[in-house]
C-alpha cells in the first residue's frame, strides 16, 4: 500500500461520541501502533475503516484517492482486513472452514472448492502457527489462543494489503505473540501494511514504526520510531492526558509482614483432574496472594474452585479455620468468598440492566433484602457504591452495557464493597481496561486488603502482580512451581519462573 | 501392520460418529426398527416398505425443510399451514386435463407463502421467527378453509396411483420422491449458500464480520426450505387423495420434534440434516410400532414426547459428564 490516510472521522452511538475527530496518515509498508485508553475509539476507527461501521463524516484516502468505504465487501476491494477482537469466528464450523468463511471459492460457479480451501487454510495457519491446530477441529473446542490465531489466519487468507489487528496479543501467550510478531514483520516485507492495536506499550515499540495515540475519540498524535527512540515514555503522557505517568504513580504496595497465626485461606492437596494437581496453600488475613504463570496453567481453575463454581475435585479447603465444600457459589458467597470474574459480560453482569439492579443483585440469594425490596435503601446503598469506585458516569440508572470496560469493571467489583468480604478472588480483573480504571481498582483492592480481607490475585500482566502482591505463586501445568516473597516479586523472576527457564521439558 | 492402522482409524471414526449431535437419534432410530420388526411379521417385505414410506416421505421431507429452516436460526410454524393450504388449492381447482398446471401454480404459491413471505419477515425486517410463522400460518389456514370449508375437491387418479405404485421393478415412487428429495439437499448442502446457513445460525455478527449478508441467507433457507415443503404437500395431496384443510397441521410440530430429536440446536448452527431425518423416521416407525401393538392412537402422543425427551436426555448426557465439575450454567 502506497499510503493510506483517514481524516476526521466521527461517529456516534446513539448520542454516544464514539470518534470525534479521528485519523491516522502512513506512506509505505508500515506496522503503525494504535494505543488509547479503553473507550477511547481504537476498535471504532478499525471498524470504520473495514465498513463495518458507517462513519457519519470524514474522508479515508487510500493511495491519495478518497475512497467509499461502507460495507466489509467494499473494504475488501481496497484490501482492508480487520482481524476482530471479540472475534467473528463461528463456534460451529471447523477451523478451515471458518478461516475461508465469505471467501469461499468455488469449483464450477456452484459447488465448493473444499480440497483447495482446505490446502490454502493449512499453509496459512502454518505460516502462523506450524502444527498446532488442527484443520478439521470444530473451533469452539479451542483454546481463547487458537481462537485468536484462526481469526488472524482467517483475515490472512483474505491477501490483505492493509491487515487490521485488533488487539491480537490479549488473548496470547508470549510464545504465540513472538510468533505472530514474526509473521507481522514478514508482512511488512511483502508490502502489507499493518494497523495494530494494543494495550501493552512494550509490543508496541518493539514492533511498530510509528504509533498513533487516541484519546476520547480524538486523535491526539503521532510517535515516529524511525526518528525517535522506542521509548514508552513518549506515548504515555499521549494516552493519559497528563504530564506525568500515572501508569506507575500509585506505586508498590507496601510491604507487611504475616504471621502463621492469622490464616483465613487453606487449601491441601486439592486436585481437579489435570487442571489442577495437589495445589496447597496459605493465605492470611489483609493479605495481597497473586497467582502467575502463562496463561491457562489452571490459575483460572483454582479461582473458580475456591469461589464455589467448580467443584473441589479432592483435597481440603478451610475457610478462617473451617473446612468448606462449596457445592454452589451462593455457599461461597455466605462465607464471604466473592469473585470478581475474568468475563466480566459472560459471568459478571447483566449487561442490559441498570447500575442498580447490577449493585443490589447479590442482596437477593444472600436473603440481604426482605421480600419487598426496600428501594430507598438500595438507591442510598448504590450511590454509596458508586461513589467509592468512582464510576462514570455516576449514574445508578445507567445500563451497565452502555459504561466502558473499566467502568463495567468498576460495577462487578464495587458490588461486593458493601459486603466487605473475607476473601476477594480476582480473575484477572484489569484485563482490557484502561490505565485510570485499573488504577482506581487497584488501589479499592489495597484498600480492602487494609481493612483485613484476603485478596487472591490472578493476572495474566507481572507488572500487576509486582504492584500488587505481598507474595506470588507461579501456577505451572496446575501445578504450584514457585513462591516468591515481598522481596523476591521481581520481573525477572516471574518470566523466568513462568517459562521454567533452566527445565528440560521433561517431567 | 496396516490391519492395525485401519482398525485403529476405524474406531477412531466410530467415535467421531458417537460424538455427533445425531448420534443419539440414530441409536433410537435402530432400538425402534428392531422393536417394530419384532412386532410386525412383515416389516421387511417391500409391501409393507412401500406402504410406510408412502407416510414417511412427506415426514422426512418437512424434517429436512425445518432442518435448513432452524440451521439458519429461524423457524417455521406455519409449514403445515401451507401444505393444508397448497392441498385445499390444488384439490379445489384440478380436474383430469389442468392437473400439472394447478400443481405449478401450487408450487409457486407455496414458495411465495411459505419461503418468501416468512424469509422476508423474518430475515430482511427482522422480525421474530416464532411469532411471525405462528401468525403467517393462521393466515395460510385461514385461506385454506376459505378455498374448501368441507373436505371434498379432486384429485386425479393418475396422481394417486402414481404415489401407490412402484417403478423400475420394485423400487416404490414414494421412496424415489424421498430420493429425488435428498439428492436435492445434498447437492444444496455442497454450495456457498449452504455453508453461510451454519455461520448464520451459529453466530450472526461474526457472519456479518465475515462480509456475509445475513438476511439474505435466511431468506434462503426459507425460500429453499419451501421447495421441501412442496414437495412433502404434493405427496400429501396423492397420499390422501382429497383436499382438507386439516391435512398438514400435524406436520407442524411432527417436523420440530423430528429436528430436536435429530439433535439439531433450537437456537441454530449446530447439528445435521442427517439427524433431522433420523428424527422423522423415528416419529413414523412409532406410530408403526403403535398401531401393530394394538394399543390406542392416543399412546401415540404420550410416545411421541417420551421419546423427545428420552432423545434430549441421550443428547444431554456427554454435556453433563464433561461439565460435571462445573456448577456453573447448569
Amino acid at each position: 500500500m502506497v499510503s493510506f490516510e483517514g481524516k476526521n472521522i466521527q461517529k456516534r452511538f446513539e448520542g454516544v461520541v464514539a470518534l470525534r475527530d479521528a485519523g491516522m496518515r502512513f506512506e509505505g509498508s508500515k506496522i503503525c501502533g494504535l494505543v488509547g485508553a479503553n473507550g477511547s475509539g481504537k476498535t471504532t476507527f478499525a471498524r470504520v475503516c473495514c465498513g463495518l461501521v458507517k462513519r457519519d463524516s470524514g474522508t479515508i484516502l487510500i493511495n491519495g484517492e478518497e475512497v467509499n468505504i461502507s460495507s466489509p465487501f467494499d473494504a475488501n476491494e481496497y484490501g482492508i482486513v480487520l482481524a476482530h477482537q471479540n472475534l467473528s469466528l463461528v463456534q460451529d464450523l471447523t477451523v478451515w472452514e471458518n478461516i475461508k468463511l465469505g471467501h469461499e471459492r468455488s469449483k464450477n460457479r456452484f459447488f465448493l472448492d473444499n480440497e483447495a480451501a482446505r490446502s490454502d487454510a493449512e499453509s496459512i495457519l502454518n505460516d502462523l502457527v506450524p502444527g498446532e491446530i488442527e484443520l478439521d477441529t470444530i473451533v469452539a473446542e479451542l483454546s481463547p489462543a487458537h481462537k485468536q490465531m484462526v481469526e488472524i489466519a482467517k483475515a490472512l487468507s483474505q491477501k490483505p494489503k492493509l491487515l487490521i489487528l485488533d488487539e491480537p496479543t490479549a488473548a496470547l501467550e508470549y510464545y504465540h505473540v513472538e510468533q505472530l510478531f514474526k509473521r507481522v514483520l514478514q508482512l511488512k516485507k511483502q508490502d502489507v501494511s499493518i494497523i495494530f492495536i494494543s494495550h501493552r506499550l512494550w509490543e508496541i515499540t518493539r514492533l511498530c514504526d510509528i504509533v498513533f495515540v487516541f484519546r476520547n475519540g480524538i486523535s491526539v498524535g503521532a510517535v515516529d520510531f524511525e526518528k525517535t527512540a522506542r521509548d514508552e515514555s513518549l506515548i504515555v503522557p499521549m494516552i493519559t492526558g497528563e504530564e506525568e505517568h500515572r501508569s506507575f504513580d500509585y506505586g508498590r504496595k507496601p510491604k507487611k509482614s504475616f504471621r502463621g497465626a492469622d490464616v483465613s485461606l487453606e487449601l491441601s492437596d486439592v486436585s481437579e483432574g489435570v487442571k489442577l494437581r495437589a495445589i496447597s496453600l496459605r493465605a492470611g488475613r489483609g493479605e495481597v496472594l497473586g497467582i502467575g504463570g502463562l496463561n491457562g496453567q489452571g490459575q483460572e481453575e483454582l479461582i473458580m474452585t475456591i469461589a464455589g463454581a467448580v467443584h473441589i475435585g479432592s483435597g481440603d479447603m478451610r475457610v478462617n479455620g473451617r473446612a468448606e465444600r462449596f457445592k454452589h457459589p451462593k455457599d461461597a458467597m455466605k462465607k464471604g468468598v466473592y469473585l470478581v470474574p475474568g468475563d466480566r459480560i459472560v459471568d459478571g453482569l447483566f449487561p442490559t440492566h441498570s447500575v442498580l439492579k447490577n449493585l443490589i443483585f447479590p442482596r437477593l440469594p444472600l436473603r440481604q433484602e426482605r421480600f419487598r425490596l426496600n428501594f430507598k435503601r438500595c438507591n442510598s446503598l448504590s450511590d454509596d457504591i458508586i461513589g467509592r469506585v468512582e464510576l462514570v458516569p455516576p449514574d445508578r440508572t445507567m445500563p451497565v452495557k452502555n459504561l466502558s470496560g473499566g467502568n463495567q469493571q468498576k460495577v462487578v467489583f464495587g458490588r461486593w464493597l458493601q459486603f466487605s468480604p473475607t476473601i476477594l478472588l480476582l480473575n484477572d480483573p484489569a484485563k482490557g481496561i484502561d490505565i485510570q480504571a485499573k488504577n482506581a481498582l487497584y488501589a479499592l483492592t489495597h484498600e480492602l486488603a487494609g481493612q483485613g480481607t484476603t485478596v487472591i490475585l490472578y493476572s495474566s500482566s507481572n507488572e500487576e502482580l509486582i504492584t500488587n502482591c505481598d507474595r506470588v505463586l507461579i501456577m505451572f501445568e496446575g501445578r504450584i512451581v514457585d513462591e516468591f516473597g515481598y522481596d523476591d516479586i521481581t520481573e525477572d523472576n516471574l518470566v523466568k519462573s513462568s517459562l521454567r527457564v533452566g527445565e528440560t521439558g521433561e517431567r | 501392520m496396516s490391519d492395525k492402522k485401519n482398525n485403529r482409524r476405524f474406531v477412531a471414526t466410530v467415535a467421531a460418529l458417537t460424538k455427533k449431535p445425531s448420534f443419539p437419534a440414530f441409536l433410537i432410530l435402530i432400538l425402534l426398527i428392531i422393536i417394530n420388526a419384532a412386532i410386525q411379521p412383515n416389516f421387511f417385505t417391500m409391501r409393507s416398505f412401500r406402504s410406510n414410506f408412502m407416510t414417511f416421505t412427506p415426514l422426512i421431507l418437512v424434517a429436512i425443510a425445518q432442518g435448513i429452516i432452524i440451521l439458519s436460526g429461524s423457524l417455521d410454524l406455519s409449514l403445515g399451514s401451507a401444505i393444508s393450504l397448497f392441498n385445499c388449492f390444488t384439490a379445489f381447482y384440478m380436474t383430469d386435463e389442468n392437473g400439472l398446471f394447478i400443481i405449478v401454480v401450487g408450487f409457486v404459491l407455496t414458495v411465495i407463502a411459505s419461503g418468501f413471505i416468512n424469509g422476508i419477515c423474518i430475515g430482511r425486517l427482522r422480525m421474530p421467527a416464532l411469532i411471525t410463522t405462528f401468525a403467517t400460518s393462521a393466515i395460510y389456514l385461514g385461506i385454506a378453509m376459505i378455498i374448501l370449508p368441507v373436505a371434498g375437491g379432486y384429485v386425479p387418479r393418475s396422481f394417486y396411483t402414481f404415489y401407490k405404485g412402484t417403478a423400475l421393478g420394485a423400487v416404490p415412487n414414494s421412496f424415489s420422491i424421498l430420493i429425488a428429495g435428498i439428492l436435492i439437499w445434498w447437492i444444496f448442502s455442497r454450495t456457498r449458500a449452504y455453508r453461510y446457513i451454519y455461520a448464520v445460525g451459529s453466530n450472526e455478527d461474526g457472519a456479518f464480520a465475515s462480509g456475509i449478508s445475513t438476511w439474505r441467507i435466511r431468506l434462503t433457507a426459507h425460500m429453499f426450505a419451501s421447495l421441501f415443503i412442496f414437495i412433502a404437500g404434493l405427496c400429501v395431496l396423492m397420499m390422501t387423495a382429497t383436499g382438507e384443510y386439516r391435512t398438514g397441521q400435524s406436520y407442524t410440530l411432527n417436523s420440530v420434534a423430528a429436528v430436536v430429536i435429530g439433535g439439531i440446536a433450537l437456537t441454530g448452527g449446530r447439528g445435521s440434516i442427517a439427524g433431522a431425518m433420523f428424527g422423522a423416521l423415528i416419529l413414523g416407525i412409532l406410530n408403526n410400532i403403535i398401531f401393530f401393538s394394538g394399543a390406542s392412537s392416543y399412546l401415540q402422543i404420550f410416545f411421541k414426547g417420551a421419546i423427545i425427551v428420552l432423545a434430549l436426555c441421550i443428547g444431554a448426557i456427554p454435556v453433563l459428564i464433561r461439565s460435571k465439575k462445573r456448577l456453573v450454567g447448569v
